[in-house]
């Protein structure tokens, strides 16, 4: 893979990511503390996150191709780095959330990491699906 | 234009002759359709006797342990010849790299779909489900679909 097809490949990542996290925010913050209000501060964490979320994504890059278990195993490494860098970044920030918050924090954090994969998995679909519409219409032109 | 058939013994002395004034397009249609139809390689099977088949045949050349294997709707024939070579051989009979070790026949290729790993499957007519790595993936789109090196990748 080129250097421009990974870069759009990131982009399109980093919005699926920032979309997903600012509704994973909304859901729990609506659910877990519905009194709390926010600053415009606010509104950058989720650009914020999908981009350090992209990025931790250089673990699953390689110039080898990877077998399908290879895959999943560095996926799983990736979403632990995500859950490592969301936990962190609220320490830091003073954040110290009870068990049962972080439970569903991290749960929501894997969903959205899922839903992010199962998008781009729909996107290849899509792109796999007009691939074999002109399959056909090749190989009848071949014949014909 | 006339045809005619002439029915000869000897299947070694098969041939079509196409006797023509100039070289126009449709002759050249005819001549890479007679050309496709008609190449046969030789190879030797797993109980290694040397047999003959048909190109159009071959579903996809494999390359193993510094070998290279043809494989056909009933049979693996192991060819001499490089993958390589096989690629640049046939690549105007259809048939494409879609990975390091394999050169796949896009005529008997049945469609693709994604896998887990960020790359794509190619199912063949006979059942048989390969990797498409992603980066042969672009070429074979643009094979197929006519695009450009400026598209992104199927």
């Amino acid at each position: 893979m080129n250097q421009k097809s990974k870069l759009s490949e990131m982009l399109i990542a980093f919005f699926i990511c920032t979309t997903c996290i600012t509704i994973l925010q909304g859901v729990l913050g609506l659910l877990l503390y519905p009194e709390e209000k926010l600053g415009y501060d606010a509104f950058l964490t989720p650009p914020l996150c999908g981009a350090i979320s992209v990025l931790l994504g250089v673990v699953t890059w390689s110039k080898k191709e990877l077998s399908v278990k290879q895959v999943l195993f560095r996926r799983g490494i990736h979403l632990l780095l995500i859950e490592s860098m969301v936990f962190g970044l609220n320490y830091l920030a003073g954040n110290i959330f009870p068990l049962k918050e972080s439970l569903a924090l991290a749960l929501g954090i894997a969903l959205v990491f899922v839903a992010v994969y199962v998008i781009l998995w729909i996107n290849d679909k899509k792109s796999a699906a007009s691939f074999n519409q002109k399959l056909k219409e090749y190989q009848a032109a071949q014949l014909s | 234009m006339q045809v005619s058939i002439r029915k000869i013994l000897n299947k070694e002395k098969e041939q079509v002759i196409i006797e023509c004034v100039e070289i126009t397009p449709q002759i050249k249609d005819i001549y890479s359709y007679v050309q496709n139809k008609g190449t046969e390689l030789s190879g030797m099977t797993e109980e290694q006797y040397r047999k003959k088949f048909r190109l159009e045949d071959v579903y996809y050349f494999e390359a193993l342990d510094e070998k290279v294997f043809a494989y056909t709707k009933e049979q693996v024939y192991e060819i001499k010849m490089r993958l390589y070579e096989a690629e640049e051989a046939f690549k105007k009979r259809h048939f494409i790299r879609c990975s390091k070790s394999v050169v796949l026949n896009l005529m008997l290729l049945d469609s693709i779909s994604p896998a887990l790993n960020g790359r794509f499957f190619a199912h063949m007519k006979n059942g048989e489900k390969l990797m498409i790595s992603r980066q042969y993936a672009k070429r074979l789109k643009q094979v197929v679909m006519g695009g450009n090196d400026n598209e992104s990748e199927i």
